[in-house]
């Protein structure tokens, strides 16, 4: 499914990088709901519209650095990426605002935990792990990174990336079977 | 019926501005071998131009060739990290950049003592500020056109972590240079070669650095629309 997805968004780029603005709204249409969750996982907050529309100009600033040997995704959840820690370094804010369990948004639940909880309670558990722990379950889990993938977007080794994620779902886990 | 997802109007019209067809950068692999060349001047430069050390001889072709090819060699793994940090999720991990730049450090210094325990200086020469000043000078002289070069890529990609990018950058333009150099200055004093030919790629990291924070000060400033 992601293969065909990859296609689909590699040749939009390519469209795009040659101008064309349909593919423009295309690209939004198909990474627009996608960034979004990440940012919204990556901040603990509902309201990301900002945060999203820096991204695609950002992407848009960026369009000739793209790759076309590669794939689309990456390149685009690492800019969200980029975009969110300029934001916190421009706003001075800290690694985890304290946004309360109850406010948190609602987090994609990682299929290998789906079925030990209720959906809430397992997005509660997701809500309470690390900002790193969290992104890395998502990023594998649920978005279908490879281990390698995620290393080169977050600047480490696909092997600290594993064990990360490894820990993250033991951790994940643990909560699950407090009552 | 769900609506199709559409960007907001502002920056449909931000992008609808400027959407000019764009070339996209070069795969990495090609950039580097692009600049290969670029590198290898950089090496030769002093060799070629100022000639060869007088006891290139007395210090063997492995102390003296091989390992200067091993500094070019590391600069252009230096210069392939630098590279892969000015384009999104191509980062490369914080244990493969401090592994590059520590080897860089180290082997410097550990270069400058093996050659003065084959070497050494009989008849120690009088350490002058002429002397240290011409190979800092020459040393960043020689290295600047390469990190110019190099910290341009940098700017035209989208650096992730701009200051660590200007760094490999200036790391890999000073072991380039650094690697020739020692071919041909003819002072084997540690305190000569650490203080003035280190000093000189110190000086070029810190310029890459710098550099780096401006790149990442300019990105900033075009994150957030006007």
């Amino acid at each position: 499914m992601n293969e065909a997805l990859d296609a689909t968004l590699r040749d939009l780029m390519l469209r795009y990088q040659q101008g064309d603005a349909q593919a423009f709204d295309e690209l939004y249409a198909c990474l627009a709901p996608r960034l979004r969750r990440y940012l919204m996982a990556l901040c603990r907050a509902t309201a990301v519209d900002d945060l999203l529309q820096d991204t695609f100009l950002q992407i848009h600033r960026s369009r000739r650095s793209y790759d076309p040997a590669r794939p689309v995704r990456p390149w685009a959840f690492a800019i969200a990426r980029y975009v969110h820690l300029m934001s916190l370094r421009t706003k001075r804010r800290k690694d985890r605002p304290s946004v309360p369990l109850d406010d948190a948004p609602e987090l994609p639940v990682p299929p290998e935990v789906e079925g030990l909880a209720r959906r809430d309670e397992l997005s509660r558990a997701l809500a309470r792990l690390s900002s790193e722990a969290l992104e890395t379950v998502l990023l594998h889990h649920v978005w279908g990174f490879s281990f390698e993938e995620i290393g080169k977007m977050v600047g480490m080794s696909a092997g600290a990336v594993r064990v990360r994620s490894s820990r993250a779902l033991a951790t994940l886990r643990e909560l699950l079977r407090q009552p | 019926m769900s609506e199709p997802v559409r960007p907001p109007e502002g920056l449909r019209a931000q992008v609808e501005h400027d959407l000019r067809p764009v070339k996209p950068l070069l795969p990495i692999g090609r950039r580097l071998a692009l600049l290969v060349p670029a590198a290898l001047l950089a090496w030769m430069a002093a060799p070629v131009l100022l000639g060869l050390r007088d006891d290139i001889g007395r210090v063997g072709p492995s102390l003296a060739w091989g390992a200067s090819a091993v500094q070019l060699a590391l600069a252009l793994a230096l210069i392939l990290a630098a590279l892969r940090e000015a384009v999104p999720a191509q980062s490369v991990s914080r244990p493969a950049a401090s592994f590059l730049l520590l080897s860089a450090a180290g082997l410097t210094i550990a270069l400058a003592l093996a050659t003065n325990l084959v070497s050494p200086e009989r008849e120690p020469r009088s350490e002058t500020l002429a002397s240290w000043r011409f190979c800092w000078t020459g040393e960043v002289l020689a290295g600047a056109p390469l990190l110019f070069v190099l910290l341009v890529l940098i700017a035209r990609g989208l650096a992730v972590r701009p200051l660590l990018a200007g760094l490999l950058a200036a790391m890999g333009a000073g072991m380039a240079v650094d690697g020739g150099w020692r071919l041909y200055c003819n002072y084997s004093n540690p305190l000569h070669v650490v203080t003035s030919h280190a000093g000189a790629v110190a000086a070029l990291a810190a310029l890459g650095v710098a550099a780096g924070a401006v790149v990442a000060r300019l990105q900033r400033a075009k994150t957030r629309p006007k």
